[in-house]
């Protein structure tokens, strides 16, 4: 089992940045895969396209999920997620700038795990992006393995 | 209505009418009867006559006077009996009636009406004159000659004539008005075989023109439906009605409101239509019109809504996008800003990093802006579900977030409790954020904040208030409060986007309230008002 890999689906390359700053600023050394639409996400996922011959069996431990996304949209990829057998039980959480209602709604609705507005002010941010790695890494215990 | 016998009083009184009489009567008898029995059923048959009967002798004094002329000069046969005549004729005519009589007699003739029964007038005791018709014989008995008098009381039927002249009267102004109406009359051939003045009016051809051609041929008629389906309901019906286009003399087409009227014979069979047609061209016209300006109405109202909701989208795109997009390089300002910090520490004096610092609280201030805007955007195009809300309810828990993030506050809050609203939660709960974070961000400078809601009924509404013992603010610009993006403190005193209090009032506003405040150097009181409504359901 490959050690805790976190999808982050993020097409901003600043907030990619930021996010990794903060992720390692707060001691989560986790393999970040990078995934800059939908398409590339869902690739990765189930080992087609670019990431044909990934075996799709190995999961990443947490899935951080942008909303506002090129090709397929975040809300798009969320179904997907979990309309597939191999990936239906992986922690996904949006991880976005907006908190329209509509989204919440939406993304509840899909099945997300966890929604996080990202903050405008680093310190919060970093905040939350430890929070979110500590929770999700080190005290949820994930679905076993099928 | 003839009497066979008569009731022996009344021969009694003939009986002694006779013996009054200087010359008894001499009735004509029959061989076979006595003349007792002769003259009894004579007197009999002329008192139950029903005209008035009076015979004079050749000086005209009265010798008969039976019932009828009795009740109808009211005056007893006793008294009557050898009065002259003229007694019962008006004054004028007494000198003229003599002479007649006198004419009379010479004429030889039997009997004749009198004076054409017209003229003749007969006068009661009581004086009243009335039209009488009469007629008058003569008869020579005993080298005497007696004139008698048969007149009738003609004053009901001259009534009834009059009656009637006036009903022909008003027939003929009708028919005058009718005329007015266009009427023509079409046999089963559809031949005009009537054409009134009215007709000749409204369509321009006169009488002579139409007559014997058929309508068709005249007005190129267009149906509204096939004219054998118009045939076959009027003669199931009787009648029809329905609109029809002719065409008049000038060649103008007009729309006719055509009525038919099936005529039947004695015998029950069609014989001719009758048409009334009028002309509605003016009244289509005009129907027209309006239907036309309805539709351009209601298409410009779905152009305009189309528009509208099309504006509506774009505004929800531009608002998912200002929330989205704009936040994003906030962040990244605001993050580089923070790595730069970190990672450049030793390569910046004290005021490089006091800018960058700046620059991080710019953003956030920014980013605040971004959200209230938002917050405004939202509560404005939002939908609003009705409900009762608990206001007290909704107070506490946001006093309690303000506490938590402020702990070392000394505060003292009093929330009047069950107060409730009937509105929108969400927005409701909007409102209440905004006023007491108000209240909380005023008082931040006093030693103790002071917090007080509390809520009343007043003229058939709710009135809500909420005061703090804050910085307050001067009265005479207590009109700029609800402006967007006004503010009556200096960003350094108290912080704040100018927006939450514009929020608050377009919230209110929507709910059909009113808000108001009153402030001091000592604090401020905010107010707002929901109305009352009773077909809110508890929840």
């Amino acid at each position: 089992m490959n050690n805790k890999i976190i999808l982050m689906v993020e097409d901003n390359p600043r907030d990619e940045a930021l996010t990794i700053r903060a992720l390692r600023k707060s001691n989560i050394v986790n393999e970040v895969v990078v995934a800059r639409d939908g398409v590339e996400a869902l690739d990765y996922l189930f080992g087609t396209g670019a990431y044909s011959g990934r075996d799709s069996a190995e999961n990443p431990q947490l899935i951080l999920l942008d909303l506002k996304l090129p090709k397929v949209n975040g809300l798009q990829v969320l179904e997907r997620i979990r309309a597939d057998e191999r990936t239906k039980r992986l922690p996904v959480v949006i991880f976005t700038s907006s908190n329209e209602e509509e989204d919440l709604i939406k993304s509840y609705n899909l099945g997300a795990n966890s929604y996080v507005r990202k903050p405008v002010e680093f310190e919060q941010f970093l905040e939350a992006t430890k929070q979110l790695g500590l929770y999700w890494l080190v005290l949820n215990e994930p679905a076993p393995d099928s | 209505m003839s009497r066979k016998k008569l009731p022996p009083e009344q021969r009694s009184r003939l009986d002694r009418q006779e013996q009054n009489s200087h010359n008894a009567a001499n009735y004509p008898s029959a061989d076979q009867e006595t003349a007792t029995e002769s003259q009894s059923r004579l007197a009999g048959i002329i008192d139950s006559a029903i005209d008035a009967i009076i015979t004079i002798n050749a000086q005209h004094r009265i010798l008969v006077f039976n019932r009828a002329a009795e009740k109808m000069f009211l005056c007893s046969a006793a008294e009557a009996i050898g009065q002259p005549l003229d007694r019962f004729l008006p004054e004028r005519f007494r000198p003229s009636h003599s002479s007649h009589i006198q004419g009379f007699s010479q004429t030889g003739v039997s009997s004749r009406a009198m004076a054409g029964a017209r003229s003749v007038f007969g006068q009661r005791t009581n004086g009243e004159e009335f039209p009488i018709e009469a007629s008058i014989s003569q008869v020579e008995t005993g080298g005497q000659k007696l004139f008698t008098v048969i007149m009738r009381d003609v004053t009901e039927r001259e009534r009834a004539e009059e009656r009637f002249r006036q009903l022909i009267e008003t027939l003929k102004e009708q028919t005058k008005i009718l005329d007015l109406a266009p009427v023509l009359i079409q046999d089963l051939n559809a031949r005009i075989v009537f054409w009134n003045t009215g007709a000749e009016q409204m369509y321009g051809w006169k009488a002579e023109e139409v007559l014997e051609k058929t309508s068709l041929s005249v007005f190129k008629t267009e149906f509204p439906r096939p004219v054998e389906e118009i045939k076959a309901r009027l003669f199931a019906r009787g009648h029809w009605e329905g609109e029809l286009v002719h065409t008049r003399r000038d060649g103008e087409q007009i729309v006719v409101a055509s009525h038919w009227v099936l005529h039947r014979d004695e015998n029950n069979n069609p014989k001719a239509i009758l048409q009334i047609n009028n002309d509605i061209t003016e009244r289509r016209r005009a129907e027209q019109e309006v239907r036309r300006l309805n539709e351009e109405l209601e298409q410009r109202v779905a152009d305009r809504t189309a528009e509208l909701q099309a504006a509506n989208k774009e505004l929800e795109a531009f608002s998912y996008s200002v929330s989205h997009d704009l936040r994003a390089p906030l962040r990244h300002i605001n993050g580089f800003s923070q790595a730069l910090l970190e990672d450049c520490n030793d390569l910046l004096d004290e005021t490089g990093k006091e800018y960058l610092r700046e620059v991080r609280s710019a953003t956030q201030e920014m980013a605040q802006l971004i959200d209230d805007v938002l917050q405004l955007a939202r509560v404005s195009r939002s939908e609003l579900h009705r409900e009762v809300v608990d206001l007290s309810d909704l107070a506490e828990k946001i006093i309690a977030k303000l506490k938590a993030r402020d702990s070392t506050r000394q505060a003292k809050v009093v929330l009047e409790e069950g107060l409730t609203g009937a509105g929108d939660k969400r927005l409701l709960g909007i409102v209440l954020e905004n006023l007491l974070g108000n209240a909380w961000k005023f008082t931040s400078k006093r030693t103790i904040t002071k917090i007080t809601l509390r809520g009343n009924l007043q003229d058939g509404e709710h009135v809500y208030s909420i005061e703090d013992n804050g910085a307050g603010f001067d009265m005479a610009f207590a009109d700029k409060l609800f402006g967007t993006f006004q503010r009556l403190h200096r960003a350094d005193e108290f912080e704040g986007t100018g927006i939450g209090l514009a929020t608050v009032q377009r919230i209110i506003h929507r709910h059909g309230g009113r808000v108001w405040a009153e402030g001091s150097p000592e604090g401020a009181k905010f107010y707002f008002s929901l109305p009352t409504r009773k077909d809110v359901r508890h929840e």
